[in-house]
């Protein structure tokens, strides 16, 4: 009899290892950490896009890292300002803000913080070869731009540095995803390129222009 | 006596005195002449220049020093990749009529060309969207926002344009009309079911949503062209996907 429940219960510890040896992290489950973690939705948008194009580029363990570090941003920098948080602002968990409570918190960031958060993220691309450049669009929100050299995609885990980086540079890269204001500037008249220089210049111009009318009229008088 | 004597002296006075000042005037009328002859040729110089300078500046900045971006700039039609970059093409798996079946995907760089939408209904031909809704990619087309997914992916597709080039006729978008987006790799059918004006600081219409919609919008000034807080939104419903067959260089 004992010999049966420890032949039952040692199948059932190799059934539970090798069904956890079976599963592999994959970059649905780093989505949804950011998701978890507060992200705001359009990041997190971004974000799924990036790994859309790159999941082969990163191994499961890789993933597993990924999410320790946003589960790291969650519980330092959102979960204070959450329920049951030192700073709390928003009566609810990280996973359960909506899209105003996460500006709220973003609104609530130190400057310092918003930093830390910055250099994570920067940090994190380094270590895995992805470029991140984020810039400030106001209080709350990040425009975030991320490229990564493909290299050999399907090689990747050979190809891969002992310090889990990825420095495949087998062709070219370019920039996969890049938010910017989440509501573009789409009026007739704006421009990327200095309006600033024309509008100084045409001042310029026309006082410049009616101080040589003046001259000429004092030089007849 | 003394009268005639006081008046003469006032009227020699005067006489130098406008002699003078008439000098004064004089030297500096000769000297700030030419200085504003001068600042009037340069200013015309700026603004002539000004639209050029934008198509020499990269090389300028190569000439001068320049960022890995700015070089990119010179040397490809899309700045935001090298020239080298490989196409970012994928299979998939989507669920057809309860179905999963397989299709190829090519993922945009940002600034890549990416798709095409037509209305018929609103005189919407070929309007051109690219990867992105920066500026500078705004200058050459409708931009397809990467806060939200990839055409053909279930979800939100925002694409924004200038209201007073690609965009021009999106306000002539009514409710029912057909707005079809087509890819490399798919084309979508939309139909229009709903215009809505927001505020640029409401997110709301550019978030991800679980229906699969796209929505369109550009700057509202009540009609007339120029710069607003404000965006007509033209949110459609998917009706139909049609996939295409990608041919890869092996």
């Amino acid at each position: 009899m004992i010999k049966k429940i420890s032949a039952i219960a040692a199948a059932a510890v190799m059934a539970a290892t090798m069904s956890i040896a079976a599963y592999a992290t994959t970059y649905e489950d780093a989505v949804q950490a950011a998701k978890d973690a507060g992200v705001q939705s359009n990041n997190v948008q971004e974000l799924d896009n990036f790994l859309q194009v790159h999941k082969d580029c990163f191994t499961s363990a890789q993933y597993d890292e990924m999410i320790a570090d946003l589960n790291n941003i969650r519980d330092t920098y959102v979960a204070p300002y959450c329920k049951g948080g030192a700073k709390m602002v928003v009566d609810k968990a990280p996973a359960d803000l909506t899209e105003a409570d996460k500006i709220l918190v973003g609104r609530n960031w130190t400057e310092d913080e918003k930093k830390a958060i910055t250099d994570d993220l920067v940090n994190l691309g380094k270590r895995y070869g992805v470029t991140i450049t984020v810039t400030n669009i106001d209080k709350a929100h990040y425009a975030v731009a991320a490229e990564h050299p493909h290299g050999n995609d399907s090689n990747n885990s050979n190809s891969s540095k002992k310090d889990g980086s990825n420095s495949s540079k087998s062709g070219g890269s370019g920039v996969t995803t890049q938010t910017d204001k989440p509501v573009a500037d789409t009026g007739a008249g704006e421009s990327q390129t200095s309006n600033t220089a024309a509008a100084v210049a045409a001042v310029a111009l026309a006082a410049a222009g009616l101080g040589v009318v003046v001259m000429a009229k004092k030089n007849r008088a | 006596m003394s009268n005639a004597v006081s008046s003469k002296e006032k009227g020699r006075h005067t006489h130098e005195h406008g002699t003078s000042s008439s000098k004064v005037l004089r030297t500096v009328t000769y000297v700030l002449t030419p200085f504003l002859v001068l600042i009037v040729l340069c200013c015309i110089a700026v603004l002539a220049l000004f639209k050029p300078y934008k198509e020499y500046k990269p090389y300028l900045d190569v000439a001068f020093g320049a960022t890995p971006m700015e070089v990119r700039n010179l040397r490809t039609l899309n700045k935001y990749k090298d020239d080298d970059a490989p196409d970012q093409i994928k299979e998939i798996e989507v669920e057809v009529n309860g179905k999963q079946e397989k299709h190829t995907i090519v993922y945009p760089y940002y600034g890549d060309y990416y798709a095409t939408i037509n209305c018929e209904a609103a005189d919407m031909k070929d309007i051109p969207v690219y990867s992105g809704t920066a500026n500078d990619v705004l200058e050459h087309g409708a931009g397809w926002y990467n806060g939200s997914v990839y055409i053909g992916r279930p979800g939100n597709v925002v694409i924004a344009g200038h209201n007073h080039r690609e965009f021009f006729n999106l306000p002539q978008c009514e409710v029912g009309d057909v707005v079809t987006v087509e890819t490399v790799y798919c084309k979508c059918t939309y139909i229009v079911s709903d215009r809505v004006v927001f505020h640029e600081k409401d997110y709301t219409y550019v978030y991800p949503t679980d229906d699969d919609r796209l929505t369109m919008y550009t700057c509202w000034n009540n009609g007339k062209l120029g710069m607003s807080e404000y965006r007509l939104a033209i949110i459609c419903k998917l009706e139909d996907i049609e996939w295409k067959e990608v041919k890869t260089e092996e």
